[in-house]
């Protein structure tokens, strides 16, 4: 039912559960906001930004909660409210230090622009809010109290939207603030480190642990052979960060910059993402035929095991015993092509470009040297790699395509799409089937597992056999199949994908800012528009695995896949230790 | 010329001698980090964060301002370049207040936008040696806080080169070094005209327009008032740059939808005393081709200018044409035809202009500046335009106010000072006044309908154009100039009296002419200034009427209260005389 | 200074009023978080003072999300108006 409203003397008619913020919009004006996030629900009022006047109201609503009613007469911009914004965001000014040049979202920050559209030349008040320590105690996210405005988005997304509930917001001392559970530092937590609280920060009050240094003094180091792997959901994000559209393909133009940047081979993780398929694919096939535990789930996405390693550690022996594509690049860099090119090992340097905060912590973990070295030296978020990318003055949205470096350069569609969620899951089925069946399968597209909804589902007939596989992104969904299969309801199903983060790794906490529903759906038509284009859309099509397994590893599951590619897990069950 | 070969960062290139390393690199998709360098006006390498590595040469060069040499090995990014880049930047963010949030150049700031491109995380060293230099407000349209300046010293080469006024010099030595006027004056002791090019290639916050956003909020919540708007030609295609539309992109109904949205009475639009001021001036012009007054007639639009001729050639202000400036001629109707015709006590209209323009709001606050209030006998009408907003200023009161600009509805102007046309429109480009008077004053003095009515003669970018029109048997000859460089030279060969026979010179004061303004949004450069006329000439076209003279409100204005160009009641409202300022 | 008895009174009474409203903040909203930490400062003689009090005053007021902050709001502009020496000198 719609219904009519005036907003500032312009009636707007809008349907019945539309906000006033919404309804503002219709007619052209953008009431201004600060705490409000549409796309993870928040929308708890906390800010006062958005307040605005409602005849026979003595106090203003929010308009961002507020449901416009029939025949409301709404004013966004009295005097009144324009003081009272004006006052609270002064308010917010006197306690947020003034180093916009030095802080990591300078010229990113919803604080610096709401200041700016205020036109606030002076701050009456002064700081009243403690000191607080910087908190660098996780290995990939770090938290900075003293820029927190404590609008509470990283509480809700960590809290509703992951289900990890690291972080709350509570009164310590008689002042509110955003602190890890039990005030242990965030390190101590269940922290999962996916970043997710970083996208949705305003200002710079979480951003990750920065490491381009490393990467720096690398690239300047005559005696390191320094290697770079490009995961595939960065394939169509890093152009966001130079001003292009989210989803536009960049690949080439990301190796071209790389290549400039210094690295002495540039190589893509979509190689290893095909190589995922093969191992984790053959382990499926394995775990069917001889009754091994089922359903099998995803080991790609490191956010999602360090929470099944956290909440649910029972269930561990479902998780795949894959490595992550980043992982298995990392050993075959030490190993097969130092070997292939006569580089002493040690001298081989690995750089990850990643779309995730959680590969930091992957790559850190003691069991990530099966080269006989740390397999990957150092991983940068997208954000990373731009920061980079730009402090050398490289002009990238007009930099030539170029192609990645021999033997570990080629990827096929099916890599490519392990960016978006139900990416690996189509990418295993269109390998499993021809592995499965022998015969060619004709239509490869298995749309009922792409998409954003939460879970998806979908029954492949294999020889017999259907075969049955979910598809899950975002922790609470995950969540919920967890509960799932502890209570013993999905025991038919043989295969299930989980991604960490919501859209999958195009939505990863290494993203560039920022990332919500509709740039993540445009990341994910960008996956898929680069996987029809690609020459091989299947992973066991490609050349360079052929070559692989031929020149190096054996077969799939043999014996130095297994001590290159396969993994352990670890129960480290809820933490803190209460 | 010669072609040199040359390698940077491994990438070979070729390049015409005479090349700057910085384009040189650019060519290869390498935009090495710059500062102070501004391209054609300041190439002083003043700021050395351009610093490149040469090999063979031990000390670093800056790219700015270095010339390729054959077979000559470039390297762009390595670590003691970094290094020295992020000392620099240090040392320069040390001595640069940490006010960003509070800052009008925030978001639009050169020196922001360079921290976060190097990544700077923090500053390691204490300076402070400006925070201490006292803030000039003493003029009408500029504000200068040199605690804010870097001293890359653009605003010093575009005044002394490029306006060829040299009202600010570098002062001092070393790192105590400041820029400011010659012997501590004020900026409103000099001769300073105020045309704000220095707020427009300023990197930071340290030059800046006077904001009077207050006083227009303020008369917008007075129920007393009623609150008029005019709008400069230039202005409707320069807003939405603050909004990320492309330059040039007109915005002519939306601007008037926002101005609704903020709260004006009336909006009203400068262009229609655009076309008022051909009216004036064309008759003027005619008038002494057929007397023989002074010759040639100079434009007496651009307040920069007006000031420019007071201060440096008060000799030859005979020259230039009595009309007011548009938004003059503007103001004096709003508060005396309008005024009665609405049966608004003149007192309770508050006119307001939107400029593209630092010195316009010299020009409003001239004593002169008053006419209303004299053709009404009463003091309590002050100025006859009561606020002058730059295109900044209301591109920061909508974005204040919440207004989605890019996706508002077109709206019209108001009756009856709203309707103009496309001769009014090319105003605010360098040759549309001429262009406008032309096509007027050939129909007034021939009778005739003028049938090709574009003069591409006088349009675009070079410094001085000219065209010969003939009109019953006089070959009318003109010339426009823009960029007071130009407009000196222009006066040089008056003095020496080699322009005996032009009839009819435009001057604008900026680059380009009001869509180079001083008060536009910045970035205001080459490539923006051209799109913004290309903008310009789509809007005259698209106008119904073309020629100011077919405007109907005007014969209108006349008919109902003016009667004839250059009658008793035009002398009283419009037409005005100027001070010897040396 | 010292205030006579009634300012003296009258200034504790302003003090032990708002150290309620600022214990029953809950934190959630800016205008009643920032703003009763704010008006503390002012009372100890270290913050803002007059006219930009009341510009807090007002906005904790009406832009409050509950009635803690609305009092508290309405409190200060009582206070204001009643015994500004109270705010003058942190008393």
């Amino acid at each position: 039912m719609a219904f009519p409203l005036t907003i500032d003397g312009f009636k707007v008619e809008v349907p019945e559960g539309t906000t006033i913020l919404e309804a503002a919009a219709r007619i052209g004006i953008k009431i201004p906001t600060l705490c409000y996030l549409k796309d993870i629900g928040h929308d708890v009022g906390a800010c006062r930004i958005c307040v605005v006047e409602v005849e026979g109201e003595s106090e203003f609503k929010t308009a961002c909660n507020t449901p416009a009613a029939p025949g409301m007469v709404v004013r966004t911009n009295t005097p009144a409210v324009r003081e009272a914004r004006r006052v609270t965001l002064e308010m917010i000014l006197a306690n947020h230090p003034m180093e916009c040049p030095t802080c990591v979202r300078n010229g990113n920050c919803e604080l610096q622009n709401l200041a700016a559209a205020f036109n606030i030349r002076e701050v009456r008040f002064p700081r009243t809010r403690p000191q607080y320590p910087i908190d660098d105690s996780a290995v990939a996210v770090i938290r900075d109290p003293n820029k927190c405005i404590l609008c509470r988005r990283c509480v809700t997304v960590c809290q509703q939207v992951q289900t990890v509930s690291a972080i709350e917001f509570k009164k310590v001392d008689g002042e509110p603030v955003v602190l890890p559970i039990l005030q242990v530092p965030l390190g101590e937590t269940n922290c999962v480190q996916c970043g997710q609280c970083i996208l949705v920060c305003p200002v710079g009050a979480i951003y990750e642990r920065d490491e381009t240094g490393k990467v720096w003094a690398a690239l300047a180091d005559p005696e390191k052979h320094v290697v770079v792997q490009t995961a595939p959901a960065t394939h169509v994000t890093i152009g966001e960060a130079f001003g292009l559209p989210p989803g536009t393909d960049i690949t080439g133009k990301m190796v071209a910059a790389l290549r400039r940047l210094g690295f002495d081979a540039v190589f893509d993780t979509n190689f290893t993402a095909d190589l995922t398929i093969m191992e984790e694919g053959s382990e499926l096939l394995e775990r069917i035929k001889k009754g091994g535990v089922l359903p099998q789930f995803t080991s790609c996405s490191p956010g999602w095991i360090k929470f099944i390693e956290h909440f649910y550690p029972e269930l561990l022996p479902h998780v795949s015993s894959c490595k992550s594509p980043q992982q298995m690049l990392g050993p075959l860099a030490k190993t097969f092509y130092a070997q292939k090119r006569g580089i002493d090992p040690k001298d081989v340097f690995v750089v990850s470009i990643m779309p995730c905060t959680a590969k930091k912590f992957e790559a850190a973990r003691p069991e990530m040297n099966a080269s006989g070295y740390r397999d990957v030296d150092v991983v940068l978020t997208s954000r990373e790699l731009a920061r980079m990318i730009r402090e050398a003055g490289l002009d990238f949205a007009n930099l030539p395509d170029e192609d990645y470096d021999e033997p570990m350069g080629i990827g096929t569609g099916a890599g490519q799409i392990f960016g978006a969620t139900g990416g690996v899951m189509e990418a295993a089925l269109r390998t499993a089937y021809e592995l499965a069946t022998g015969k060619t399968l004709e239509k490869i597209d298995f749309e009922e597992v792409r998409g954003m909804n939460g879970v998806k589902a979908a029954t492949v007939p294999m020889n017999g056999i259907n075969v049955k596989v979910l598809v899950a992104h975002g922790l609470g969904n995950a969540r919920a199949l967890m509960e799932k299969v502890k209570a013993g309801e999905l025991k038919d199903y043989h295969f299930i994908e989980i991604m960490c983060c919501p859209g999958g790794c195009i939505g990863g906490g290494g993203q560039p800012i920022p990332t919500g529903t509709a740039i993540r759906e445009m990341r994910i038509g960008g996956c898929y528009a680069r996987d029809r284009v690609l020459q091989y859309r299947k992973s066991h099509e490609n050349p360079q695995i052929k070559a692989l397994y031929a020149e190096f590893l054996g077969e799939p599951l043999g014996h130095k896949s297994h001590e290159l590619l396969h993994t352990t897990y670890t129960a480290r069950g809820f933490c803190p230790k209460i | 010329m010669a072609k040199l070969k040359l390698t940077i960062d491994g990438q070979a290139v070729e390049v015409e001698e005479g090349m700057s390393i910085l384009k040189a690199a650019a060519l290869v998709g390498v935009k090495i980090p710059t500062l102070c360098y501004l391209e054609d006006i300041n190439e002083v390498g003043a700021c050395r964060i351009c610093v490149v590595e040469v090999e063979g040469k031990e000390d670093f060069v800056t790219a700015c301002n270095t010339p390729v040499e054959d077979g000559m090995v470039v390297r762009t990014n390595t670590p003691a370049l970094r290094a020295s880049r992020r000392t620099t930047l240090e040392l320069i963010l040390s001595d640069h207040p940490m006010e960003c949030l509070t800052c009008v150049r925030n978001g639009n700031c050169e020196l922001q936008a360079l921290a976060a491109q190097l990544n700077v995380r923090a500053v390691r060293v204490s300076g402070a040696t400006h925070a201490d230099l006292p803030r000039d407000d003493s003029t009408s349209g500029i504000v200068r806080d040199p605690r804010k300046c870097i001293v890359c010293q653009r605003c010093i080469n575009v005044c002394a080169n490029v306006q060829t006024v040299g009202a600010i010099e570098l002062q001092g030595q070393g790192f105590e070094a400041f820029v400011g006027p010659p012997a501590n004056l004020k900026l409103a002791d000099t001769r300073c005209v105020q045309c704000g090019q220095c707020a427009l290639v300023c990197p930071t916050a340290a030059i800046v327009e006077k904001d009077d956003t207050d006083k227009v909020w303020a008369a917008l919540l007075d129920p007393a008032k009623h609150v008029v708007v005019q709008t400069a030609p230039a202005t409707r295609v320069t807003i939405g740059d603050m909004f990320g539309l492309p330059p040039g992109t007109p915005v002519t109904g939306k601007m008037v939808a926002a101005l609704r949205r903020l709260g004006f009475d009336a909006v009203f639009d400068t262009d229609f005393a655009a076309d008022l001021t051909i009216m004036e001036e064309g008759s003027e012009l005619i008038e002494r081709l057929t007397k023989g007054g002074v010759l040639p007639q100079f434009t007496s639009c651009s307040p920069g200018w007006i000031k420019f001729i007071e201060h440096f050639y008060p000799e030859f202000l005979p020259h230039v044409s009595t009309c007011k400036s548009p938004q003059q001629m503007f103001g004096a109707v709003a508060k005396t035809y309008y005024a009665q015709k609405k049966g608004i006590d003149p007192e309770n209209v508050f006119v307001v202009s939107i400029m593209p323009c630092t010195a316009k709001k010299f020009e409003a606050e001239r004593p002169e500046m008053n006419a209303a209030s004299r053709y009404w006998n009463n003091p309590r009408i002050a100025r006859d335009v009561d606020v002058v907003l730059t295109s900044r200023e209301l591109g920061r009161m909508l974005k204040q106010a919440g207004i989605d600009f890019p996706n508002l509805p077109e709206e019209e102007y108001d009756e009856p000072l709203g309707l103009s046309t496309g001769a009014a429109a090319i105003f605010g480009a360098t040759g549309g006044v001429m262009e406008a008077a032309l096509r007027t004053a050939y129909e007034l003095v021939t009778g005739k309908t003028l049938e090709q009515i574009d003069f591409q003669a006088v349009r675009g970018l070079d410094g001085i154009k000219e065209a010969v029109v003939p009109m019953n048997g006089i070959n009318v000859k003109v010339m426009v100039g823009h960029g007071l460089r130009n407009a000196r030279q222009i006066m040089e060969k008056l003095k020496a009296g080699e322009l005996k026979d032009y009839h009819f010179i435009e001057i604008m004061c900026c680059p380009g002419g009001c869509i180079g303004g001083g008060g536009q949004p910045i970035p205001t450069d080459t490539v923006v200034r051209q799109s913004r006329i290309e903008g310009i000439y789509r809007v005259d076209a698209a106008m119904k009427y073309r020629k100011s003279h077919e405007n109907p409100a005007i014969k209108q204005l006349y008919a109902e209260f003016l009667e004839k160009p250059l009658g008793h009641k035009s002398h009283a409202l419009l037409h005005t005389q100027y001070t010897p300022r040396n | 200074m010292s205030g006579g008895g009634k300012e003296a009174q009258a200034a504790e009474l302003v003090r032990v009023l708002f150290d309620l409203v600022r214990k029953e903040s809950c934190g959630e909203c800016f205008p009643c978080a920032l703003g009763t930490r704010q008006i503390g400062a002012a009372l100890d003689g270290k913050g803002a003072a007059g006219a930009l009090l009341q510009e807090i005053g007002r906005a904790m007021k009406r832009s409050s999300k509950c009635g803690v902050g609305r009092i508290g709001g309405a409190l200060v502009l009582e206070l204001l108006d009643r015994y500004p020496a109270a705010f003058k000198t942190g008393a």
